[in-house]
């Protein structure tokens, strides 16, 4: 075989090996919308069926009968929220850290192995104290507790976008006339707006799609858009395809913002491997 | 003797107002329930039981180490999940993310799709693996079966299901490691694979040789995440097999679950969750300084 | 190890005074304690009687040009240049009519709306000198400011800041690895390394009076011989023995060298520009076989080679020499050093045309 016809050969592999992983990465968002979309019938049918008579009712049954839209906008003020919290406490965390090593790294390390308490571990002795001062099904506890769960990924992130920023430029501001302060306001901030941009949109992602909190602590009134999913699991048994239904509800907004923001977040990961 | 401190002081002043916020909310809310989880872990604190709460000592301790076979049982499965995820999805992220490093027609698309996996709730995603992976209706038996002819019951056979749930892990995770990999492969200098080419070198020495050592933070990167993540993972168990069949999927964290949120026996999980957190911080300190070196 | 250790300098009133050392010398932490973003350890800093520690950077009223030059990225060219102005609360008409101003000095006028990636090496560097000298500073720091600069450039620049530094009154600092640059703008330079100053003085007395090895062989260029040697003594009479040849000395040296030298372990220093070559034997020349000649106009650098030692030799061009060639040098200038500490012992000038 020549040299032409090899690298032909190789290319043809390539786009083959990764048509063979879009498939496998899409197939089962694909199924998911197939299931929400088909009735009772088609989902328990063997075999499967790929060719089916669309249909509504799921989501007619979703919104007449499950609390989504409560949970859509309790997931939404949440994200927000947490967002909110997070990003000004992790800024200043982070610039301190990255700028005066304050504490040493100890101090870094211990808002670090937040991060690795298995949330599980955590939410047991939280789930005590909050039924003990009344505080279940309740959006501020659900926002706190995403909050301290999301903080240490926050710091950690905007810490090395900061890294990233030559100290020059604060002491050339500060050599000027301005105060360090002014220095990180005027100058450091402007350069950070992408990655407050991406660690928002990360925080916000990871708040939205959190599970275990808002399972354990909220019931109905505090409910968010994945706990309305835990609904449909019922004694009579699981109804398949209202959860099919809700599942696309709860994970396309997430896929919009994904491939809206697909730059930033390729960015993010990128720079918190670089670090 | 210096009398520069003034400027010191000014900036470490500034420095640590600035710590504050971070520091109430993570002392403030680690701290207090930490206290309580050592506090509940010494005592026999059962919520279904209103007089529950004796004081035990380290009685919870020696009952999980060395008699409750549930407990140990969990922690093998909590190992086996992960060194069985990381076994599989370290060498596929690292195929993936050279993949996607390749000058391909539509190549910000397919990396664009492969982030899709990412985003995507785990419960969200873990109920359709579920219906996906029923042993009646479910369309991977049904396709396994049409390739190889015969197909396992997946989550409903007690043998196969943890590693259903590692194959789940393996679709949802494997696009993180692939994108760490493409960031580091994208932050490689040029050099080395030139000179490499000219002398002669075929593409899997430069793979060997230059490619896998030069990626090897990153790769440790990828590794530490996972190392973490896939010791906490809840939610797709939860969605997926609910621990079952009977107790086959029973990591350590739903292990955790069940018995301190739905048998509510609350000291006796909260002794069980601390040594939880020890193995796991040990384990990551480990790795770490396994890795700078 | 520490980065600086016992700097005393004194800096006079609208002086141009160079640090000059190579990387690793502590000439950046010196500029940046004076400016203000660092603290030292111990020890204290004035200007004029005032003693300036505490000062916050802001309030030093000194302005600092860095090596990478620290344009806000983020600020077109004029609102870089302005920031000074903007911090001192100036109104905006005096701020337009100041920075158009010394953008037409630097003649850069034409790219005030711009922003810094959209500038060349040497467009940056003038916007960031802008930025310095807006604020008529009592004194400008410039942290090694042509090293990023192409051959041409800088050779262009360093006539620059020599006229500018006469036109403005202010005192300059200059940090520099480039011996030939501050030689040739500074008023008097500080040699430094490893966080030592070594020497200070005007030029010529560092490149004729160096006071230790490193000094003599930082200061020139082509770096100065130095020759390890012996002193013995024979019969009344002393030399000192370089291995490959001996260089007889006077009654005198001898005796300065005898009373100051710690050991009789020297090093015998000569600058290539002190060595006369003659094509024919003469009493007391020591004899040399040219290895290399390379030509660097307008002069030429002769290699010799003697045993297994080279020294250089800078000839004027009509000098014709072959490697293989043997030739004759006597030594118009030469320094001792003492091999042990490093310092000076004496020196000797000779004619021999």
């Amino acid at each position: 075989m020549n040299r032409e016809s090899r690298e032909a050969l190789q290319k043809a592999i390539l786009y083959i090996l990764m048509a063979i992983v879009i498939v496998i990465v899409l197939f089962p968002i694909i199924w998911m919308g197939l299931t929400a979309f088909k009735n009772d019938r088609d989902i328990l049918s063997i075999p499967p069926k790929i060719l089916f008579t669309p249909t509504l009712e799921n989501f007619g049954f979703v919104f007449e009968r499950s609390n989504v839209v409560k949970g859509l906008t309790n997931s939404l003020i949440t994200a927000i929220a947490v967002i909110a919290i997070t990003i000004p406490v992790g800024l200043l965390a982070a610039y301190s850290l990255a700028r005066y090593n304050v504490g040493g790294g100890h101090l870094a390390f211990y808002i670090l192995t937040i991060k690795m308490f298995p949330p599980i571990a955590a939410i047991i002795p939280y789930f005590v104290i909050f039924r003990n001062l009344g505080l279940l099904d309740n959006l501020a506890s659900l926002i706190l507790l995403n909050s301290l769960f999301n903080l240490p990924f926050t710091t950690w992130l905007l810490m090395s976008f900061i890294k990233e920023i030559p100290t020059d430029l604060e002491e050339a501001a500060m050599i000027a006339g301005a105060t360090r302060f002014e220095a990180f306001r005027e100058v450091i901030l402007p350069l950070l707006r992408p990655a407050l941009a991406v660690t928002a949109i990360f925080a916000g992602i990871f708040t939205w799609n959190e599970f275990l909190f808002a399972y354990i602590i909220t019931r109905t009134e505090a409910i968010t858009i994945t706990r309305v999913m835990a609904g449909f699991f019922t004694e009579r048994g699981i109804l398949w395809g209202p959860l099919s239904a809700c599942a696309l509800i709860a994970t396309i907004p997430m896929f919009v913002l994904a491939l809206a923001t697909q730059k930033y977040i390729v960015r993010g990961l990128t720079l918190g491997a670089v670090k | 003797m210096s009398m520069s401190g003034r400027i010191k002081s000014t900036e470490r002043k500034l420095a640590l107002l600035m710590l504050t916020p971070a520091i109430i909310l993570v002392f403030g809310l680690t701290l207090f329930p930490l206290f309580s989880a050592v506090y509940y872990g010494l005592t026999d604190l059962d919520l279904s039981n209103p007089l529950s709460g004796k004081f035990l000592g380290s009685f919870n301790y020696y009952r999980l180490l060395t008699t409750d076979s549930d407990f140990q049982q969990a922690s093998m499965r909590s190992m086996l999940f992960t060194i069985g995820c990381i076994v599989i999805q370290l060498p596929l992220g690292i195929g993936i993310g050279l993949l996607l490093n390749q000058p391909l027609k539509g190549q910000k698309i397919y990396r664009a799709v492969v982030t899709l996996p990412l985003v995507a709730a785990p419960v969200a995603v873990g109920q359709i693996w579920r219906i996906m992976y029923h042993y009646e209706f479910g369309i991977i038996k049904y396709i396994t079966e049409l390739i190889f002819g015969w197909s396992p019951n997946w989550t409903a056979d007690p043998n196969i299901a943890l590693t259903s749930i590692i194959i789940y892990d393996t679709w949802q995770w494997t696009p993180f490691i692939a994108l760490i990999i493409l960031a580091g492969l994208q932050s490689l200098p040029t050099e080395p694979f030139e000179s490499a080419k000219v002398y002669g070198a075929s593409s899997l020495q430069i793979f060997r040789y230059i490619t896998l050592p030069m990626l090897r933070p990153y790769i440790g990167l990828a590794l530490i995440f996972r190392l973490i993540d896939t010791l906490r993972t809840w939610d797709p168990i939860w969605a997926i097999t609910q621990g079952g069949p009977g107790q086959a999927t029973e990591t350590l964290s739903f292990y955790l679950y069940r018995v301190g949120l739905k048998q509510f026996f609350i000291g006796y999980a909260c002794a069980a969750s601390l040594i939880f957190l020890y193995a796991v911080i040990v384990l990551c300190a480990i790795t770490l300084r396994r890795l700078r070196l | 190890m520490p980065v600086l250790n016992n700097i005393n300098l004194d800096i006079r009133d609208g002086e141009f005074f160079c640090l000059l050392g190579p990387s690793g010398a502590g000439k950046t932490t010196l500029l940046r304690i004076i400016a203000g973003v660092e603290i030292p350890t111990s020890g204290e800093i004035y200007f004029d009687d005032r003693l300036m520690n505490d000062v916050l950077p802001k309030d030093r009223n000194v302005s600092m040009m860095f090596q990478s030059y620290a344009l806000f990225p983020h600020m077109t060219v004029f609102d870089n240049i302005a920031y000074p102005l903007r911090k001192r609360k100036m109104n905006e008409q005096e701020i337009k009519n100041a920075v158009e101003k010394i953008a037409d000095t630097l003649h850069i006028k034409h790219l005030l709306s711009r922003l810094p990636k959209q500038l060349s090496g040497g467009e940056r560097q003038r916007v960031a000198l802008g930025r310095a000298l807006v604020i008529k500073p009592d004194v400008l720091l410039l942290d090694e400011p042509l090293t990023n600069l192409d051959a041409k450039l800088r050779i262009e620049m360093r006539a620059e800041f020599k006229k500018l530094s006469k036109e403005l009154r202010t005192t300059i600092i200059y940090a520099t690895p480039d011996q030939a640059e501050a030689l040739s703008v500074a008023d008097r330079i500080a040699v430094m390394n490893l966080g030592v100053v070594h020497q200070v003085g005007i030029p010529d007395e560092l490149y004729h009076e160096p006071m230790d090895t490193f000094v003599a062989s930082f200061v020139g260029s082509p770096a100065m011989n130095m020759i390890e040697c012996t002193l013995i003594e024979e019969n009344g009479k002393a030399y000192l023995d370089a291995g490959e040849f001996k260089y007889w000395l006077t009654k005198s040296m001898a005796e300065v060298i005898m009373k100051q030298a710690s050991s009789n372990d020297l090093i015998l220093g000569v600058r290539p520009e002190d060595i006369v070559i003659l094509m024919e034997p003469q009493e007391a020349a020591i004899m040399f076989e040219v290895f290399a000649y390379e030509a660097i106009k307008p002069d030429a650098v002769v290699d010799l080679k003697v045993g297994n030692r080279l020294i250089k030799v800078l000839v004027s061009r009509e000098l014709m020499l072959n490697p293989g060639d043997k030739v004759w040098c006597k030594f118009n200038r030469i320094y001792i050093f003492d091999k042990k500490t490093g310092q000076i012992i004496t020196s000797e000038v000779k004619s021999h045309g």
